[in-house]
């Protein structure tokens, strides 16, 4: 369907999703510094707020002003191709060709309305919390920006589209979180984290130029079509296929952005920037787009099953470090960036094992109910910052908090439920999804039985999670007040605990559209609802290259009985409720003696590998960051100041100098000097000349005839020197027979008949008057010996 | 002659007319030295726009050819004319130098009619060697450059300006005297064969050298170019060069002059010795992607603001020659865009810097940190021609860098021909280029942080004024063009594509020339033999492209989105 007439303002309508957050972040960066605080939050709240309206209209539609073209197109069928507008060609060179295009079809759909609306909460929730900040205007602009570089990504109909908006979150996330960059360790924390999300994306370019290499098209559609398709499983380099390398490459893009394992480390340092920012960009949008993109790829991931095993493993691996780093933590902020890396990993997990479906409901859900924790958190730091506390992330410092801050109180406990996977709260149902999911996977080429230990892993996982997050809110909320601050804590304004209450509704009722297909019980339609409507856009199965070339499809997540359904839930279930219960004994009241106790017996060397993140950061300032600025220093003063500047250019320079000294002494003007050099130089010619050049002479038999060529010497010596010829070796010079002239030429033919086997050549010295002689015997060829020399008399 | 031939002439002339009439000033009157330079750099600025007027984006070839005799004893000949390769040269050139007047001209004191007169010159010369048609007029062009920025380090630059600016001077000479034996050399051959002795461009190129003769004749002006580019090990006299030269000397050489390395090698090195270039094609790819990571990591260790975008230049320059060398339409096009943004974005970092100085007195990056609080408009528009430079998508330097590394990934079809098995495949050279994405960020924004971020704690930074009006008047065409490149890069693309197409052409034309004693291209008489066994390997690997496709199947119509 042609959606090229869907207009306004001369623009595409998908074009102004991204753009009206732009616009408003234009705004306020170049003239908000002289606007008031009340028309710079109205700008940015209005366009995010207008991109969120838009979103809607173009999805669902809006009651009474018409609408909802996705929703049409999905009721038809069309859901996976979606709405495709192109504003213009960006880039066209020889085969290339990139448009700025944009596609809404269902999985983009969930981001945008994602992006657009916890976004919109989390402006409002800004006006609150930045209110004191003298850089208001930038703050907003930031976000503004972040979220119109967001929408890109997720819009974008191409590679190269998403990777604009991919570098532009990276920006918004670099500056926003050294946003109080007066304070050093702010300002590095966000070139950390630009600089870990660039060695990413030098990982994600080169899937895109290996894909482009073997496909010659980057739009998501062509790369998806059946034509271009199998390319994926043919054999690439060293027999590997091209789909294993091009998306391992994104991938690790994918764990730059999504702070996976190995590159996880900025994402903690991260929680530097204002909290808002960490539930915008740290929890709810920026930190999924890796997710994102693996589902978006979802053809080319389910092309190979190597990629897959990668990215669950990774991301298995990811849930449970970042789980186990969190127990530790007595910084708020903190123990929430372990969480969100832990939930990413599980994310991933759901994405490896091709349950698309699962890795995009626990992504919404998750928006909500960490971005209500984030929001809570802040709520929290705000409250105690109020109560006079200077360091209001320090959990050690708070307890008692749920008789000052109710609604603060509530909103997180929801939120920790949810995390927790307790029935009927929104994690329980996409994180229940995953677990299923990862227990009945059988692709070929994996491990027995490998589903079932990426099963017990997340149980792991969850099992610590319930109880990091439930000892969190039991040291921020219960017990007794642990410092004077949380005496004296408040409730935040409405502007602040408004967001918090919508997102708690949000984390406890979004599960509702995400029951588990229960093929025994008829559940109503709309209680599978995300899962269908987000499957035309991903794709549930992968390419499986048949013997004889031929492209078969197979499903990778099995389908299990009911029984087995609802066995997996209640253990899922079980397990929170033990962490839960784990986290009461220990911090129930405050945190118990028995934990220091632990803490400082038989778990001591977990605890510290937990409080220093497996010393993650110091194992990579070893080996990376050292070696990096070590090898930066050798390579200037070594290579460049000496090799290169003082030994080639300046020792060159020296070798000439050197010269010119020596002619300059030469050159003083005396007469004198300029003879004696003359005379030197002369001398210095013939001694040089006649150096190693004594007289000789070579032969050569021709026929019947014998040449002789005299070498008198190469020097200017040699050319006055008196040769004589002793060609029968009898000592005594020899004449011609025929014509009586004396052999004195240095080139000399005779009959073979008149020599003998030895021949002599008399040198006579034109200065010296001194003769030498030189004899040589020749070797004649055995035919034509002729007689022995007769002795010398 | 062609319509709209006068402007290239005109464009020459009038920066010269400017400084004749600049010299004929009082030698007080520094005001009246400045307007005249600034109307005359204006002025030319605004007549390069009408090369577009004239200018056919859809042809290829030389357009706007003004042709006259000029040393009939020699052959030479006064030829000049652009095409899509050197048409942004051209602009970026007349477009940077009254940027430069207007953000440099007051930081000079003394001597401002010579230092006018000499930035004059140099635009003479520069924009003359980019539109020259002629080898001996574009040699006579390329020294003329020389003299005025030889003055410029050397009488208005800093402590070590005696030394840098000799050491500019000795390298640079040293190249460009090689080149000259190499230009005698074709000239002579080219009379040889055909009878006629000229200096003319394109009558040289209808001649094909031995390949012995080509690999040394290249070898002689690929040591000119790449002592320009700078590639690594040559780059040395750039980092002093740049630390000692005067803000405008800084901005020009590396937002103009460098750029003469990489446009001398598609104009005339590789369109002259085609089977020399094949020969050195790998090596000089090989030390562009050495510099991209060396001038990366040596610019990290630097603590003098000026020497960290100095080794940039050495890291992105060789994106440039990377790209150019990968030898297809992605690269080239690639190569030339990326001079563009270097232009611009590294001028605005030495523009940058001179802001800095003018109020500072020093380059340290110690001496600084929390400069944003007192400057906020000026390290806005600091970062983003920063993020322009380390190639965020959006902004120009991405399209240059994307493309450059593109081109070189995909080099697959033209490298092989001249390309022995042990040197590394061009996949890798990408990959390898495209490392250069994590250093820049790396050394950017430890520059970035360490000047802008942190505490406002040295009390000398407290007073810092923001830009003025003046200064804010050059940065914002500077940050406008970034984002224009970066959002819009296919108009730029376009007029580009023909030139680049058909230069491609042409080297794969001429290279293919068999072995053989000079000769005018085509007409070697024991070509039948070679062209056989040429066609052989072309069938051969037409199969091989064949196989691969069958097993690939066919990629979709349209090509990529």
């Amino acid at each position: 369907m042609d959606y090229s007439s869907m207009k306004f303002g001369g623009l595409p309508l998908l074009a102004w999703i991204p753009l009206l957050p732009l616009l408003g972040a234009l705004i306020n960066l170049t003239l908000g510094r002289r606007f008031s605080k009340a028309t710079i939050h109205t700008i940015a709240i209005a366009t995010v707020g207008l991109a969120f309206v838009l979103s809607f209209w173009l999805v669902f539609g809006v009651p009474g002003l018409g609408g909802g073209e996705l929703w049409k197109l999905y009721k038809a069928g069309g859901g996976g191709t979606g709405i495709a507008q192109t504003v213009y060609t960006w880039i066209e060179v020889g085969n290339l060709k990139v448009e700025l295009a944009f596609r809404l079809d269902t999985l983009s759909a969930v981001m945008i309305l994602i992006v657009t609306g916890v976004g919109t909460l989390i402006h409002i929730y800004s006006t609150g919390y930045m209110a004191h900040d003298p850089r208001y205007a930038a703050f907003f602009g930031y976000l503004n920006l972040f979220t119109g570089a967001m929408l890109i990504l997720v819009l974008g109909a191409n590679l190269l589209v998403m990777f604009i908006g991919w570098e532009g979150v990276g920006l918004c996330s670099f500056l926003l979180i050294g946003f109080w960059y007066e304070n050093e360790d702010y300002a590095t924390a966000g070139r950390k984290a630009f600089i870990v999300n660039r060695i990413g994306d030098f990982f994600f370019l080169l899937g895109i130029f290996l894909l482009f290499w073997a496909t010659k098209t980057l739009d998501f559609a062509q790369l998806k079509s059946t034509a271009v398709g199998a390319a994926y499983v043919q054999p690439f380099w060293g027999g590997e296929r091209l789909a294993a390398a091009a998306a391992i490459c994104l991938f690790i893009g994918a764990c730059g952005k999504s702070a996976q394992l190995p590159l996880f480390v900025w994402l903690p340092d991260a929680m530097a920037g204002p909290t808002p920012v960490s539930a915008l960009i740290h929890a709810a949008t920026m930190v999924t787009a890796g997710v994102y993109m693996v589902c978006r790829l979802s053809f080319l991931y389910s092309a190979s099953t190597t990629a897959m095993i990668v990215v669950a493993t990774v991301g298995l691996l990811t849930a449970l470090a970042a789980a186990f780093m969190a127990f530790a933590q007595t910084d708020l902020k903190k123990v929430l960036a372990y969480s969100t890396v832990s939930q990413l990993g599980f994310m991933f997990v759901a994405a490896g094992t091709g349950n698309w479906t699962a890795a995009v409901f626990h992504l919404m859900t998750h928006a909500f109910f960490k971005a209500c924790l984030f929001l809570g958190a802040g709520s929290v730091m705000h409250g105690m910052e109020h109560g006079g506390s200077t360091t209001p992330g320090d959990i050690t410092t708070m307890g008692g908090l749920r008789k000052h801050m109710p609604i603060t109180r509530i909103t997180f406990m929801i939120s920790c439920l949810a995390i927790a996977g307790i029935f009927p709260f929104s994690g329980f149902f996409s994180k229940d999804e995953i677990l299923a999911g990862a227990w009945g996977v059988h692709p070929p080429g994996w491990p027995a039985m490998y589903g079932k230990v990426l099963w017990i892993g997340l149980l792991i996982a969850a099992l610590g999670t319930a109880f990091y997050m439930w000892r969190l809110y039991f040291l921020v909320f219960s017990g007794d007040e642990r410092s004077e601050a949380a005496k004296h804590a408040h409730e935040s304004p409405p502007s602040m605990t408004m967001p918090l209450v919508v997102l708690a509704i949000l984390a406890s009722l979004a599960g509702l559209i995400g029951f588990p297909h229960l093929t025994g019980t008829h559940l109503p339609s709309f209680t599978h609802a995300f899962a269908s409507w987000l499957a035309p856009s991903v794709t549930p199965t992968y390419w499986n290259p048949g013997p004889d070339g031929v492209n078969a499809s197979e499903l990778i997540a099995g389908h299990s009985s009911d029984a087995t359904i609802l066995g997996l839930a209640a253990i899922a279930l079980a397990i929170g409720a033990i962490g839960i219960a784990l986290a009461w004994t220990f911090y129930g009241r405050g945190p118990s003696p028995s934990v220091n106790r632990l803490v400082e017996g038989p778990l001591a060397g977990p605890y510290e590998a937990s409080k220093h993140k497996l010393w993650f950061d110091e194992i990579y300032d070893a080996t990376i960051v050292r070696p990096f600025k070590v090898v930066a220093n050798g390579l200037y003063t070594v290579v460049d100041k000496f090799i290169i500047d003082t030994i080639a250019v300046n020792g060159s320079a020296l070798v000439i100098s050197l010269f010119s000294r020596i002619s300059r002494w030469f050159q003083n003007g005396q007469v004198q000097r300029y003879l004696a050099g003359l005379v030197v130089g002369a001398a210095l010619v013939f001694f040089v000349t006649d150096w190693h050049s004594k007289a000789a002479f070579s032969y050569e038999i021709v026929g019947d005839r014998l040449h002789l060529t005299a070498e008198p010497g190469a020097g200017i010596l040699g050319a006055g020197t008196k040769l004589a010829w002793d060609i029968d070796g009898d000592g005594s010079p020899d004449a011609d027979p025929a014509t009586g002239a004396a052999y004195d030429k240095p080139d000399l033919w005779v009959l073979l008949g008149d020599t003998r086997t030895r021949v002599n050549l008399f040198v006579t010295d034109p200065i010296t008057r001194k003769t030498t002689k030189i004899t040589r015997v020749l070797r004649f060829p055995a035919a034509n010996v002729p007689a022995a020399t007769s002795e010398e008399k | 002659m062609q319509p709209g031939a006068f402007v290239l002439p005109l464009l020459i002339a009038l920066p010269l007319l400017g400084a004749i009439l600049v010299m004929c000033t009082p030698k007080t009157e520094s005001s009246l030295h400045r307007g005249v330079g600034m109307t005359f750099t204006v002025i030319t600025f605004i007549v390069s726009l009408l090369v577009f007027r004239y200018f056919n984006a859809k042809a290829e070839g030389f357009q706007l050819v003004f042709d006259v005799e000029w040393i009939p004893g020699l052959g030479a000949r006064f030829k000049t004319g652009i095409d899509g390769i050197s048409i942004f040269l051209v602009i970026l050139t007349t477009f940077l130098m009254p940027i430069t007047l207007l953000g440099t001209s007051k930081s000079i004191e003394k001597h401002t009619r010579e230092f006018m007169a000499a930035m004059l010159v140099l635009e003479a010369g520069m924009l003359g060697a980019f539109v020259s048609l002629d080898i001996f007029l574009f040699y006579t062009f390329w020294e003329v450059m020389l003299i005025p920025m030889y003055l410029l380090i050397g009488i208005w630059g800093g402590q070590r300006r005696l030394y840098a600016s000799i050491k500019f001077v000795i390298y640079t000479m040293l190249g460009s005297l090689l080149m000259l034996v190499a230009i005698f050399y074709v000239y002579i051959q080219h009379a040889n064969v055909t009878g006629v002795y000229t200096t003319d461009l394109e009558q040289l190129l209808t001649v094909a050298l031995p390949h012995n003769a080509q690999f040394w004749c290249f070898g002689a002006f690929a040591l000119a170019f790449s002592i320009k580019i700078p590639l690594f090990p040559l780059h040395t006299w750039l980092p002093d060069a740049h630390v000692e030269a005067p803000t405008a000397g800084s901005v020009i050489l590396a937002g103009v002059m460098l750029k003469f390395g990489i446009f001398g090698f598609l104009r005339f090195a590789m369109p002259l010795f085609p089977n020399g270039a094949a020969v050195w094609a790998p090596v000089i790819a090989i030390l562009a992607v050495i510099g991209i990571i060396y001038g990366a990591l040596v610019a990290f260790a630097q603590d003098d603001v000026k020497k960290i975008v100095a080794y940039s230049s050495v890291s992105h320059m060789g994106f440039c020659a990377l790209g150019l060398f990968a030898l297809t339409p992605y690269g080239i096009s690639g190569s030339i865009f990326a001079m563009l943004s270097h232009g611009l974005t590294t001028g605005g970092l030495f523009l940058g810097i001179g802001v800095l100085y003018e109020r500072r007195h020093t380059r340290r990056l110690a001496e600084y940190g929390g400069v944003w609080k007192v400057m906020p408009v000026f390290s806005a528009l600091y970062l983003i021609i920063v993020m322009g430079s380390a190639g965020l998508p959006a902004l120009s330097g991405f399209i240059g860098e994307f493309l450059t590394i593109f081109g070189t990934f995909n080099a697959g079809d033209t490298f092989p021909a001249s390309h022995p098995n042990y040197l590394p495949s061009p996949r890798l050279l990408g990959a390898l280029a495209a490392t250069g994405v994590i250093f820049g960020a790396v050394y950017l924004l430890y520059m970035f942080q360490k000047v802008f971020f942190g505490k406002l704690d040295k009390a000398r930074n407290g007073g810092l004024k923001d830009l003025s009006g003046r200064e804010l008047a050059t940065f914002l065409p500077l940050v406008a063009l970034i984002f224009a490149l970066g959002l819009f890069p296919r108009p730029v693309l376009q007029v580009m594509e023909p030139s680049v197409q058909k230069f491609i052409k042409d080297y794969h034309r001429r290279v293919a020339e068999p072995d053989g004693p000079s000769h005018v291209y085509g007409t070697l008489p024991q070509a039948d033999k070679t062209a056989d066994a040429m066609q052989n390997k072309l069938d051969a690997a037409a199969k091989g492209a064949q196989a691969v496709q069958n097993t690939l199947g066919t990629p979709p119509a349209g090509g990529a989105q």
